[in-house]
């Protein structure tokens, strides 16, 4: 059940309606500060959500000689060296001897454009509280130097002090440098004030949390989707705690923006629209990039449509993920059971064990391989670009570089096909076409 | 990189090594990594040929070079001097044609180019553009990264 | 009472690298490798061979045997070698020589490799790494002991 305009606009009136009488607001708990909770040592700690890059739990760091002793390490996380530091070090507060191979839960935090990992405890969860609930700090609330405290918060029966990551782990205070590439528009957190509305509110915490959540940044490119499922999240979960607290509830967030078919061969009804969006082409040779293939599931589907849409042509579909474990397996993809009417049939061949693996004259038709797209892409240039739920999973900055990526390997009368809910930004040179369900994208 | 070029040399590293070291050899997860990389302090090159075109490169530090050199040649040696070099160098090219091998029998034209071996403080083999996959492998001589940067030849 | 005499000197067998007349086979090494030049003099000289030469890479290799012919009884070659690779000096030392023994080890393995040199007059190919006592059986085989 959608909300109605009319009660959305009800509710903002009566968030502003003390202030427009000019009687002092009543008190309403508006929450506009999201923070990661922990404990440390036994008490509760806390760190604001936009420092927050992503929280994991790890073990076996490597040591580092020659540098203080709360840093325990360095850790490779996917290829990049992140310091690791034992807040309970940091801070001297005395803890039990760590086991060596212990998982320990970490938080990485990003300041300054440098990324830290700390150790701490135990992570609890995401809290959202009221900004003026926050109270400077005194010295007898911590153990720790106040410099380091921005304030304590209390929330639920539990007193949180919120730590300033910034002054922890910032040698000095920088300018922040003017970006060279245009930014993607994301439309960032407005200040808190009375005139904010709560959904716009809500909806910037929850971009938030399915950034630090599940590695879901809202742009230009899913935005629609997501502030449509906003509503619809919003009476699910009965107008309360809409707040994204754990990856569980960023994960069930995006429950339904997933495109049809995903970890599947696509079905007939998705397999005939597809085929009836794809433009014509003559070419003898026709080149599809697939990114984000996964286990390849994907990849064989489009290799099944292009053979029935363009018989006449050779199709080369290069697939990448960068999922090892998925691609892996993907050349070698089989399935259980081909019911003798499926469309697939005929192009598949059945093994010693009863699987059904895709026949030679398809497996050559795709080239698989492991790559991060966000790396240099060595393909040639594109007919058809397949990507489907992967530009919404990289940050700002890379789905920026990426879609100018496919703008320079699209041939001009090329075409991409986005995730079902994603689209190309608006008056960024593409052009929309809509045909059935499917809706794809060519160069202006 | 392509999907069925991964495992020769995964387990080309791990059979050497283990058979060279006579130890306990040990594989990280792999992962990917773009542009330059910083190298540790030794790291011999072999060049690859054929349908493809790329290198692979065995990084280490110093310490574990030396003790990989001393273990192969059956004797303490006491610098890293032209016989150590050689020996690195052999050990480069030892997994580089086992995986070419297997590549090969798999149905991959590989070919490679005699080694190359490279040692200095803070270096960073700047490969413009091209991304490599790391295959970490911890030895009872020290960590040894195996970095494969391959492309097919369009 | 059972003495030593009773029980076969099993450490006094001759070592293989010697002909009958008891004068070591003459080796000529062709390798890049520093390293795997003194790897495979290690195991020859341990068992009587004589290494007479070693070469840096084809050319040297086929320039020494033709100086040294017919002093060399054996040639040792690796095929991945700068200037000019194994498979080269191999044709060149068999046109030189076509009774020339050449034995070629090298750390590629490749079918078609082996067969190549084999067709091309390779007496045999050892792949590398080195195990010791392939190196010798092989080594002793091609020898025709």
């Amino acid at each position: 059940m959608n909300m109605s305009d009319s009660a959305i606009r009800e509710l903002n009136r009566m968030e502003t309606a003390g202030g427009e009488n000019g009687e002092q607001p009543e008190k309403i708990a508006v929450i506009d500060f999201k923070m990661v909770t922990f404990s440390l040592a036994g008490k509760d700690y806390a760190i604001d959500i936009m420092n927050v890059k992503e929280i994991a739990k790890a073990g076996r760091f490597t040591y580092v000689p020659n540098t203080a002793p709360f840093v325990l390490g360095v850790y490779n996380l996917r290829g990049d060296i992140i310091p690791i530091i034992d807040l309970r070090l940091f801070f001297n507060i005395p803890t039990s001897k760590r086991e060596d191979d212990a998982l320990e839960s970490l938080i990485f935090i990003h300041v300054d454009e440098q990324t830290f990992g700390i150790v701490v405890d135990e992570i609890d969860k995401v809290v959202g509280i009221s900004r003026n609930t926050i109270q400077p700090p005194h010295p007898i609330f911590g153990d720790i130097n106040i410099k380091y405290i921005h304030g304590v918060v209390e929330n639920q029966g539990r007193l949180y002090i919120l730590l300033d990551v910034e002054r922890i782990f910032s040698a000095r205070v920088r300018e922040e440098e003017a970006e060279a590439l245009p930014e993607m528009e994301v439309t960032r957190a407005p200040l808190p004030d009375k005139k904010t509305s709560r959904a716009e509110l809500d909806i910037s915490f929850i971009r938030d949390g399915l950034a630090a959540l599940a590695k879901f940044h809202v742009t230009a490119v899913n935005e629609r989707w997501v502030s449509e499922r906003y509503r619809e999240w919003r009476s699910l979960r009965k107008d309360e705690d809409t707040q994204l607290a754990s990856s569980a509830d960023a994960e069930k967030y995006l429950e339904t923006f997933f495109s049809p078919d995903t970890g599947r061969l696509w079905g007939d009804q998705l397999m005939d629209a597809f085929i009836a969006s794809l433009p014509d082409n003559q070419a003898k040779q026709i080149h599809v990039w697939n990114v984000g293939c996964g286990k390849g599931y994907e990849s064989y589907s489009l290799a099944v449509a292009l053979r029935e849409r363009y018989p006449a042509s050779r199709i080369r579909i290069y697939a990448n993920d960068s999922d090892l474990l998925s691609i892996s397996n993907a050349p070698m993809l089989s399935v259980p059971d081909v019911p003798e009417t499926s469309r697939y049939r005929k192009h598949m061949v059945q093994g010693v064990n009863g699987s059904w693996a895709f026949s030679e004259a398809v497996r050559e038709m795709v080239l698989f391989e492991y790559h991060d797209c966000n790396n240099q892409n060595n393909v040639p240039n594109m007919d058809i670009i397949v990507s489907r739920d992967v530009v919404s999973f990289l940050n700002p900055k890379q789905q920026m570089t990426l879609i100018q990526d496919f703008s320079e390997k699209l041939k001009d009368n090329g075409t991409v096909y986005l995730g079902q809910n994603e689209a190309m930004p608006q008056q960024s040179g593409w052009l929309r076409h809509v045909n059935g369900q499917i809706i794809s994208f060519s160069k202006e | 990189m392509r999907v069925e070029y991964i495992n020769p040399f995964v387990e080309a590293a791990y059979n050497i090594l283990t058979e060279v070291l006579g130890g306990e050899v040990n594989r990280g997860e792999l992962y990917l990594k773009s542009t330059s990389m910083p190298v540790m302090g030794v790291a011999a090159l072999v060049g690859l040929a054929g349908d493809v075109e790329g290198r692979v490169i065995f990084d280490m530090n110093m310490a574990t070079a030396m003790k990989i050199a001393s273990k192969m040649n059956n004797e303490e040696l006491a610098s890293f001097d032209d016989l150590a070099k050689a020996t690195i160098t052999e050990l480069a090219n030892l997994i580089t044609a086992q995986a070419v091998t297997k590549l090969h029998d798999l149905g991959f034209r590989f070919d490679l180019t005699p080694p190359a071996l490279f040692t200095g403080e803070n270096m960073e083999i700047s490969d413009h553009d091209v991304e490599a996959l790391i295959v970490p492998m911890t030895t009872d001589q020290g960590k040894v990264e195996v970095n494969v940067a391959i492309r097919d030849r369009m | 009472m059972i003495s030593k005499q009773d029980f076969p000197a099993i450490n006094e067998r001759p070592p293989e690298g010697l002909k009958p007349d008891g004068t070591p086979y003459k080796i000529l090494v062709v390798d890049d490798s520093m390293f795997v030049a003194k790897q495979i003099g290690q195991i020859l000289t341990s068992e009587g061979y004589e290494v007479v030469g070693t070469a840096g890479d084809g050319f040297e290799g086929v320039e020494k045997y033709k100086e040294m012919c017919p002093n060399v009884d054996l040639v040792t070659m690796d095929i991945t070698m700068p200037k000019m690779d194994g498979i080269t000096a191999l044709e060149q030392i068999i046109a030189f020589d076509k009774n020339a023994k050449v034995v070629m080890i090298s750390a590629l393995g490749k079918e078609e490799l082996v067969k190549k040199a084999l067709l091309l007059g390779a007496k045999n190919y050892i792949v590398k790494p080195l195990d010791r006592k392939k190196v010798l059986e092989r080594i002793s085989s091609v020898l025709g002991k």
